[in-house]
């Protein structure tokens, strides 16, 4: 069905674009606002990868891999968008989910605040590796792809995200600068 | 949480939570955009080269090396052929006609002004 659509939109069918830019929208809002905890860039980083989409489509040689190269030009564009912004403040904006969480009880409020705020802090390189792995749930060889980095980079990328981030929380709890607590965690 | 030792679990959690649906008129603007916007013209032959064997690959390249020695060697034939009707290496009559012809009409000498006339 994608690999039929795909192929239609490559040759100019915007008709087939809009069904693939319909299917695949949920996940790249999803994807964009996990990385960049921000509405109004994500919604700005789906349109603009959409658009590049449709632009670079015709390159696009295999069509079975349109969605791993969507999402390849997605994280590129969060990329961009993360180094656009001015600042990453610290500012907690608890996101509410789309649908009751049946599992509150496993993270607090307070939890959560933290984990956002320590996000926050994380580069977008290892914030993207983070979602990528833990909400789409990508194995390394997929994270290298669509990282464009090599499976051994994205192993241990994902492994020093998971450090930096539990760096970030500890100098969070502690109110301590992000590089003091990486150094304390390093030790 | 900070001293969590399965920071994974909880992030996997954590990502669960938060916005899944994308708001209609993301995708509406992102269309008509890209009703504006043209599509990169891929002038190369979208053939699947990468995914052939590097048997085939060989073979095709062989193919295309036969192929260009063949024209070349067709068109090299061709030039040191002389042309249709032209067996004969001395010049024709018109030909000599041609070169015995000047190139710019004469003046005659009375024509030009005193000075420039040579003596006779």
């Amino acid at each position: 069905m994608d690999r039929d659509l795909v192929e239609r939109a490559r040759h100019g069918d915007k008709d087939a674009f809009g069904v693939l830019a319909r299917e695949h929208g949920d996940w790249l809002f999803a994807v964009a606002q996990r990385i960049l905890r921000d509405y109004d860039r994500s919604e700005d980083a789906v349109q603009q990868a959409l658009v590049i989409a449709w632009r670079e489509l015709p390159a696009l040689r295999d069509p079975d891999r349109f969605e791993a190269w969507l999402r390849k030009l997605l994280v590129r564009v969060c990329y961009e968008e993360a180094k656009r912004a001015r600042r990453w403040d610290a500012t907690v904006v608890t996101l509410l989910p789309d649908e009751p969480s049946r599992r509150d009880d496993l993270i607090s409020l307070g939890d959560r605040d933290q984990l956002e705020r320590g996000f926050r802090r994380l580069p977008p390189e290892q914030r993207a590796i983070l979602v990528m792995h833990h909400y789409l749930g990508l194995p390394p060889a997929d994270l290298a792809e669509t990282l464009g980095i090599p499976a051994g980079t994205a192993r241990s990328r994902l492994h020093y995200a998971h450090r930096a981030m539990r760096a970030a929380l500890e100098a969070d709890a502690r109110g301590l600068p992000i590089e003091e607590a990486k150094r304390e965690e390093q030790a | 949480m900070k001293n969590k030792p399965d920071i994974e679990r909880v992030l996997d959690r954590w990502f669960e939570e938060g916005p899944t649906v994308v708001p209609d008129r993301v995708l509406e603007s992102a269309l008509e955009m890209i009703n504006q916007t043209s599509q990169r013209r891929v002038w190369y032959v979208s053939w699947r080269y990468g995914a052939m064997s590097n048997f085939a690959k060989v073979a095709v390249a062989g193919v295309l090396v036969l192929a260009v020695g063949v024209v070349g060697f067709v068109l090299a034939e061709r030039n040191s052929r002389p042309p249709v009707g032209a067996e004969s290496e001395s010049p024709g009559a018109s030909d000599v006609r041609q070169a015995a012809r000047p190139c710019c009409p004469r003046r005659p000498l009375r024509d030009l002004p005193a000075g420039v006339r040579p003596a006779q």
